[in-house]
């Protein structure tokens, strides 16, 4: 069992490393005010026009964990104790189902809350996935998921090719100085300020940046086909969110190597004895 | 190649039916959603950034603002990386007050029948919990009559003017 858990070809391996880049991420997020019990009385309840929030809704799941600041922070504090039952136990699966809810709700209630639909967390429950279904289930789950992965970086880089941003000289440029606009003008001496204002004044360097980033989200690509290249994709996302993390100031998506594992383990050695 | 997918596509179907289901669903979700434009897909998100900006002579922000020194509030010293949360809420309180019935998504719901209410009221709230929630982030304020939010232009990392916030709503 123990070895099974520091041997890096045991689906063991990644998903205990997987669950504890989750129980962190949302430490971290509990610290940052990010929570639902921090949000729950916001003014916004933004629901766009998407089914799933008006489903959660109609479930009265929303008004359940946002009725009062104690319910919100029960739904939270559930949340963590779910994350860590599961480490503690990965062999009972109902964790893990448990919490990849937990999760969802969380993810909807909270964009609702901040009245912003972001996206970032999707990346845990794509990761996720392969390890609330039945053993027998797994290697499909796993391709499922990986494909999805595959599927939002080579989107992102399509649509930054197809609309044309990286034709123009300025334009990446010209978002760096919207992205820290006052971020500039509080922190004037930091390595990210000094490093993005070359990069203003030099929009042939943003260029290139931008350029490389939407090559290396197209890449995602031969993720549909082979897993022949799948190192360069792990490098490929690491580097993308380092870059997102130190240049945009956009570290939340950091949650994103989540990913990371289904391009790191080796589906072709993958036996259905192997205990999930 | 297509030869391959097509026959890969039926063995997957044959081995694992429940699957199978579960992928066409998903795909025509995700269809769907980037036919129709609702933000939930990802495939909608990430094409953040992808039209070309271009340059200008200032860059706003809207941020939490000290009417009595008449200075922006710095949102960058609060705890962890919740100055996300404080760029966004300011940006959507804008957003969302200048929507029809404080929504921008109000029709595309309305024409996929789902029951939009009108937001507008309880938009009105915003300052004040906005002031609680800079508090519980650590974030220094001064007393409420001297709080706002207002738009602030900037240029080169320079304060170069302020307004209020515009609301319709």
């Amino acid at each position: 069992m123990l070895k099974s858990k520091i041997n890096p070809t045991s689906i063991q391996f990644y998903k205990s490393i997987l669950l504890t880049f989750i129980t962190l991420l949302i430490i971290w997020f509990w610290y940052s005010g990010l929570m639902i019990h921090h949000v729950w009385d916001s003014p916004f309840n933004y629901k766009a026009a998407d089914p799933i929030y008006y489903l959660m809704d109609t479930l009265g799941i929303s008004k359940l964990v946002l009725y009062s600041r104690n319910s919100a922070l029960v739904f939270d504090g559930l949340l963590m104790v779910s994350l860590l039952a599961s480490l503690v136990f990965p062999n009972r699966i109902i964790f893990i189902r448990f919490t990849a809810i937990l999760l969802l709700i969380y993810h909807v209630l909270l964009n609702a809350k901040m009245g912003y639909h972001a996206h970032h967390l999707f990346a845990l429950h794509f990761a996720l996935v392969p390890f609330w279904v039945k053993s027998k289930h797994f290697v499909p789950a796993f391709l499922l998921s990986r494909n999805l992965a595959c599927l939002t970086y080579f989107t992102a880089g399509f649509f930054k090719l197809y609309h044309g941003a990286w034709l123009s000289m300025e334009s990446f440029s010209a978002v760096l100085s919207n992205q820290h606009a006052a971020y500039f003008y509080f922190n004037p001496n930091t390595l990210r300020t000094i490093i993005s204002q070359w990069i203003i004044q030099n929009p042939s360097i943003g260029m290139l940046f931008f350029g490389t980033s939407m090559l290396l989200q197209l890449i995602f690509f031969i993720g549909f086909w082979t897993k022949k290249y799948d190192k360069f994709l792990v490098i490929g996302i690491i580097v993308f969110h380092l870059m997102d993390w130190f240049l945009m100031n956009l570290g939340v998506f950091l949650s994103m190597i989540s990913l990371v594992w289904m391009f790191l383990y080796q589906i072709n050695q993958h036996k259905t004895t192997n205990s999930i | 190649m297509i030869q391959r997918l097509i026959t890969d596509i039926r063995v997957f179907k044959h081995k694992y039916p429940l699957f199978f289901y579960l992928n066409g669903f998903l795909i025509l979700v995700y269809f769907t959603q980037f036919v129709i434009k609702t933000e939930i897909t990802p495939l909608g998100y990430f094409s953040l950034y992808s039209q070309a900006a271009s340059q200008q002579k200032t860059y706003s922000q809207n941020l939490p603002f000290n009417t009595l020194s008449n200075q922006p509030i710095n949102i960058y010293n609060s705890k962890g990386t919740s100055f996300l949360m404080h760029e966004i809420v300011t940006t959507r309180y804008e957003i969302l007050g200048n929507s029809s019935f404080c929504n921008p998504q109000y029709d595309k719901a309305k024409k996929l029948h789902l029951p939009v209410a009108n937001e507008c009221e309880k938009l009105q709230e915003f300052r004040l919990w906005y002031y609680q929630y800079c508090i519980n982030n650590h974030i220094q304020v001064p007393t409420f009559e001297y709080f706002t939010i207002k738009k602030c232009h900037f240029s080169e990392g320079k304060l170069i003017g302020f307004e209020d916030v515009k609301i319709k709503n």
